[in-house]
């Protein structure tokens, strides 16, 4: 936003905030792969594991926490912003090899 | 629905809170009707203020307090006992209104007397009915042939006024018409285009001051926008691209280096993704259960738009200066500069700079496609768990 006030930043002030808007509908899909695996582990052991099962035992618990009030949503929030920095995290490491 | 139906009934919900706060506010109770086609009915009174909004608004009724209607089409054909503010698409009002009467709409017709001030804006109105206090409009069309007891203000771009006012009338429009039956007791201060045109029978009582619309913009002047405005995008550029340029080198020269490879296979890429990421997203938005990747495809594909007009400069720059002078490939500050200056050039010129231009962004979108390609295939080593 303040990109977009200072005129000649306009062009990346736009493309942050698209930047933004896409990063929100990937976390809003990314998140329940992130805590499906994360339950999986817990309820069955073993290693890390992304699949079927995992996917659907995240949007199961994701949609859960969405109709709880407040504490739902706040558990929601965190996986977010756990998701947004692991997500954050890969990007860095990617972006530093291109520097 | 049609488009002007649905724009008003936009103009309608964007205008109502706008009505609300022009509104005197009474202690009194108030009453709330909305739905598709919210009516006060024939012979209903209603003491209280009403607040009425919906698709098709209709009242038939006799509202005692202050009517304010909002919708698709406002007709108002009962009277209204205080002010009436109304906004709509299409706005009629053929009651009778004691007060004041604000009203907006695309097509605005009052036909009914109105006991005090009445003002006005929308595309065409028409003005039939009688006002005790003023009239102010502003409008594309606007027609008044109601007499008025007060003064007369109208901004529009066609006027025709046909009534009889008692106060003064002061105009500003492309074109000013004063009817047969116009009578101005008060003066006529006007600015127009050109000098009114006087029907017969047509008469100012006081002084008539004709104002000649001045030309506002000059040739020089649209010239001065277009160069400040190209001098301004083509800044904007510099910066964005230098941005991504110099901190992200290495992947601007891999990009240059990707995108001299191979061009037409490049182009071909960028050609494929342009065309297959928009339409793959509006499929999957059509498919209900895909919306949320249609919309991710569609951010995507804006975002990489913004993206490459940012980035295809760095690639031309490299292009133009390793023809120039030699050498290897490099992205650096005159890189970027040139790539930007021939970039800003290529607009200027009509189609062929234009092609240029897309031919450009084409192979840099065939290079970004490449790299990303690259690094989603590669990704396995960032996720150590799953080797």
């Amino acid at each position: 936003m303040i990109l977009l006030w200072t005129v000649i930043g306009i062009p990346l002030g736009i493309l942050g905030l698209l930047a933004f808007a896409t990063t929100m509908v990937y976390l809003w899909i990314i998140t329940p792969v992130v805590l499906g695996s994360f339950a999986y582990r817990s309820f069955f052991g073993g290693e890390f594991d992304v699949n079927w099962k995992t996917i659907l035992l995240g949007v199961l618990i994701y949609t859960i926490f969405g109709i709880i009030p407040i504490v739902g949503w706040l558990a929601e929030l965190i996986l977010m912003l756990l998701t947004l920095g692991a997500v954050a995290k890969v990007k860095w490491e990617i972006a530093k090899e291109w520097r | 629905m049609s488009f002007g139906r649905t724009l008003g009934v936009s103009l309608a919900a964007s205008l109502l809170l706008a009505l609300l706060v022009f509104i005197p506010q009474s202690g009194d109770a108030a009453e709330l009707r909305a739905g598709n086609q919210p009516l006060i009915a024939t012979g209903e009174t209603v003491r209280e203020d009403v607040y009425i909004a919906g698709g098709s608004v209709s009242s038939a009724g006799v509202v005692a307090a202050d009517l304010i209607a909002a919708g698709g089409n406002v007709l108002v054909r009962g009277n209204v006992g205080a002010d009436l503010a109304a906004a709509g698409g299409s706005v009629t009002v053929l009651g009778n209104v004691a007060d004041d009467v604000r009203a907006v709409g695309g097509n605005l017709l009052l036909q009914g007397a109105i006991g005090g001030d009445a003002v006005l804006a929308g595309g065409q109105i028409t003005v039939g009915g009688k006002i005790a206090g003023d009239l102010l409009v502003g409008g594309g069309t606007v027609r008044v042939d109601g007499p008025i007891s007060g003064d007369v203000r109208i901004g529009g771009g066609d006027v025709y006024l046909n009534s009889v006012v008692s106060g003064n009338v002061e105009v500003y429009a492309d074109q000013l018409t004063l009817g047969s039956g116009a009578r101005i007791a008060g003066s006529l201060t006007y600015t127009a285009g050109k000098e009114a045109v006087m029907e017969e029978g047509a008469a100012v009582s006081g002084d008539t001051t004709f104002k000649k619309r001045e030309r506002t913009v000059s040739v020089g002047g649209i010239v001065a926008i277009i160069s400040l405005a190209l001098i301004g995008t083509a800044l904007a550029q510099l910066v964005s691209a230098l941005l991504f340029g110099l901190v992200f080198r290495r992947y601007a020269v891999r990009l240059v280096e990707t995108a001299a490879a191979r061009p037409p296979l490049e182009v071909g890429r960028g050609l494929i993704v342009i065309i297959v990421l928009p339409i793959a997203s509006m499929i999957l938005l059509w498919t209900v259960i895909g919306i949320p990747l249609g919309i991710l495809g569609l951010l995507a594909f804006a975002t990489t738009m913004v993206y490459l007009w940012i980035i295809t400069p760095v690639v031309l720059g490299s292009f133009a200066y390793r023809s120039f002078f030699g050498g290897e490939f490099d992205v650096n500050w005159k890189t970027i500069l040139l790539g930007v200056l021939i970039y800003t050039i290529f607009g200027i010129i009509p189609i062929v700079g234009w092609l240029a231009e897309l031919i450009l962004m084409l192979l840099t979108l065939g290079a970004v496609a490449h790299l990303k390609w690259d690094e989603v295939s590669s990704s396995s080593s960032y996720f150590p768990l799953h080797q």
